[in-house]
């Protein structure tokens, strides 16, 4: 329980009386969700999970719902990543824009608008941020990948945010589901027009079926000053393969909670991040991955970047359960701070209950490297270049794991562009 | 070219270099050999730049000019290359961009215009055919999953890209075998000339008859103990380094 501004909260059940569905029941789950939200409040650094992650000013700050809005076709043109080849959906503050939408699209990939979210009759209590999506969500999509359906060029999701006379609340909210043996790339890109103040809270729900192969390529490029969370949640049945690839550059404050269940036997996921701060943000990553079956297979690898006062939280949470022999859970944590007083808090947790599994975990904190830096400079290098050399060095191995080479040349721009010195490194990459 | 003398310095509070001195005439090959420990290595990393090392006492000048005052990319840029023993691996940092960076830093240092990518590629595939280097290391990163010899041809390679006027190879040889060593023997003694000048630190006499030292230094306890031309060098591999240690003894104590 924590304490916030009593408007701030009555605020929100006036919004939601302006804007929920007229249908009864879909009224009501949003409604429940919305009172189970208030009964709670946001999280705060009381509970285990928030510990390092404040969000004192978000309850600060007031949120309308996102106004009717539309955008012309060079905005959205300098948003989206121009070297991806993909069937597109646009979103401005959540809302799905249709002109700037593929309206037809392959054999085997379904998406219709998402109407029931959370049921009712849930007991346990469900995170509050996704309470508070269920309850606001707006065009929520189902995408349905036909068992059997290779799919060769990704979905691309592109969620423009815009400033507005007050800060926005968006929650987009996804749910995927790809049947057996399907082969499919989505890729969520989250990016700000200007400098907005929004919160944007995603939720995406992922069901993988037997033999199912997604990569998911997740990449938050927010305003500065905006508040990003998001929460992945996957299901993974028998030998299916999760790929994220989660690259984290703008907003204020980033909190990324990424729950994967590996309910039977084969099913691997591999988990890839960069978070990469500046200034005063606040990056936050929480991830679980929980070993439900024998023989099945994690791979964590997080980095982190930070400079100025930035501040990076890493928490991955392995829960090995009792049945789950013979499975392999590795995870690693590397971190450079590049100021004194950058800050980053990264924590293994590993629960195991069974006793025939491979299990490794590492964490590493760091400056750069004394013997690489001197490298370079005897190579005629100046000190700024070698520094940005082995720092975007540091960053590309994250993304070097993108398979796309669109995306992976969009990212590797945008880092130059954030990196101390990058101007001198453009020319490199 | 190079002059150094008296020079002092120590690492970690260590005394390392005792009062050590060598001069290296332009276009000459000198070969500086001796035991473990003996401060070799320091020796050239100290002259690259590098910062583990306190200098506390003698002089280095470099064409003229005060080396030690450098900071490592500045000596590099004056023409100063340091082969590394053990060069680094920068996984993320491409090969081409390296030495296509350092190249255009010199070139810019001495007032020439800088290659474009084209020009780069042109003038590094020559050099790649002379180190036997396959086209595919363009786009690895540097040193990343290379052999000990793919490593020492790549440190050679590079130096024949960037041409500098004084070449310190650190033991360069050591860990070769025979068909890589002719390979990298042969990229240094192309990269001879009367403008050049190339110091090797080495433990074997092996690399010696590759490429031919005119001078052989022996270095012991901080210091050049001995001095002579090649017979030296096969003299110690017949003979071993003890009896250039008790003939230095000895003439301290005369």
């Amino acid at each position: 329980m924590s304490a916030h501004p009593a408007e701030a909260l009555q605020g929100l059940r006036d919004i939601f009386a302006g804007g929920a569905p007229s249908d009864p029941v879909l009224r009501g789950q949003r409604e429940h969700a919305l009172e189970r939200f208030l009964e709670r409040g946001f999280p705060d650094t009381g509970e285990e999970t928030w510990r390092y992650t404040n969000l004192r000013a978000l309850t600060r700050r007031q949120f309308i719902t996102a106004p009717d809005g539309s955008l012309g076709a060079e905005q959205v043109a300098a948003c989206r990543i121009d070297e991806l080849d993909s069937h597109t959906l646009v979103f401005l503050n959540g809302r799905m824009q249709s002109e700037h939408s593929d309206s037809s699209l392959p054999a085997g990939l379904r998406i219709s608008s998402l109407e029931a979210l959370d049921s009712e009759d849930e007991e346990d209590a469900r995170p509050a941020f996704r309470e508070l999506n269920t309850a606001f969500a707006r065009d929520a999509q189902l995408i349905e990948v036909a068992a059997g359906t290779v799919l060769e060029k990704p979905l691309y999701l592109l969620f423009i945010s815009t400033r507005e006379e007050q800060p926005v609340m968006v929650h987009p909210r996804i749910e995927l589901v790809a049947g057996s043996n399907s082969q499919f790339s989505l890729v969520e890109h989250h990016i700000s027009l200007d400098l907005d103040e929004n919160l944007v809270n995603t939720v995406t729900d992922i069901d993988l079926a037997a033999g199912a192969r997604l990569t998911h390529t997740r990449i938050q490029d927010a305003s500065n000053k905006s508040f990003q969370v998001c929460r992945v949640h996957v299901e993974q049945a028998r030998d299916s393969h999760y790929i994220n690839h989660h690259i984290c550059l703008g907003s204020a404050l980033a909190r990324m909670d990424i729950d994967v269940s590996l309910r039977e036997n084969g099913a691997e996921t591999e988990l890839n991040g960069l978070m990469l701060g500046n200034g005063r943000q606040h990056m936050d990553t929480h991830t679980l991955v929980d070993h439900l079956a024998p023989h099945t297979l994690s791979r964590e690898v997080y980095r982190c970047i930070l400079d100025g006062k930035s501040r990076g939280v890493f928490n991955g949470k392995v829960v090995v359960h009792k049945d789950a022999q013979k499975i392999e859970a590795h995870q690693a944590s590397n971190n450079l701070l590049l100021s004194e007083s950058a800050e980053i808090d990264t924590k293994p947790e590993l629960e195991i209950y069974a006793d025939d599994v491979k299990c490794s975990h590492g964490a590493t904190v760091g400056q750069l490297d004394r013997n690489a830096m001197f490298y370079l400079l005897s190579r005629g290098i100046d000190p700024e270049t070698a520094r940005g050399l082995l720092v975007f060095a540091f960053a590309d191995e994250v993304v070097a794991k993108v398979a796309e080479p669109g995306i992976r040349r969009a990212m590797e721009k945008r880092i130059v562009g954030r990196l101390p010195d990058g101007e001198m490194l453009r020319e490199f990459v | 070219m190079l002059k150094i003398d008296n020079l002092q310095a120590r690492v970690e509070g260590r005394e390392i270099l005792k009062g050590l001195s060598l001069e290296i005439g332009k276009g000459e090959v000198h070969a500086i050999m001796g035991p473990n420990g003996s401060g070799k290595s320091t020796l050239v990393q100290l002259l690259a730049g590098r910062d583990d090392y306190q200098v506390t006492g003698g002089t280095v000048s470099f064409m003229g000019k005060d080396l030690l005052e450098l900071d490592p990319e500045e000596r590099a840029r004056e023409g100063l290359f340091l082969a590394f023993q053990y060069p680094v691996e920068i996984p993320g940092v491409n090969n081409t961009y390296l030495l296509k960076a350092g190249l255009n830093a010199m070139r810019k240092h001495r007032g020439e215009t800088e290659l474009d990518a084209v020009e780069f590629l042109a003038l590094i595939r020559d050099k790649m055919k002379l180190m036997q280097v396959d086209s595919s290391f363009l786009n690895r990163g540097v040193n990343e999953g290379f052999s000990g010899g793919e490593k020492k041809r790549n440190e050679i390679l590079q130096m024949a890209v960037l041409e500098p006027k004084l070449a310190l190879l650190d033991e360069t040889d050591s860990g070769l075998d025979i068909d890589a060593l002719k390979v990298v023997a042969n990229g240094v003694n192309s990269l001879r000339d009367s403008e050049r000048s190339i110091v090797m630190v080495t433990h074997y006499q092996r690399l010696l008859d590759y490429i031919e030292p005119d001078f052989v230094h022996v270095l012991s306890g901080g210091k050049i103990i001995r001095s002579g031309d090649k017979s030296l060098a096969l003299e110690l591999e017949r003979r071993g380094y003890d009896w250039v240690l008790q003939e230095a003894l000895e003439e301290a104590q005369a």
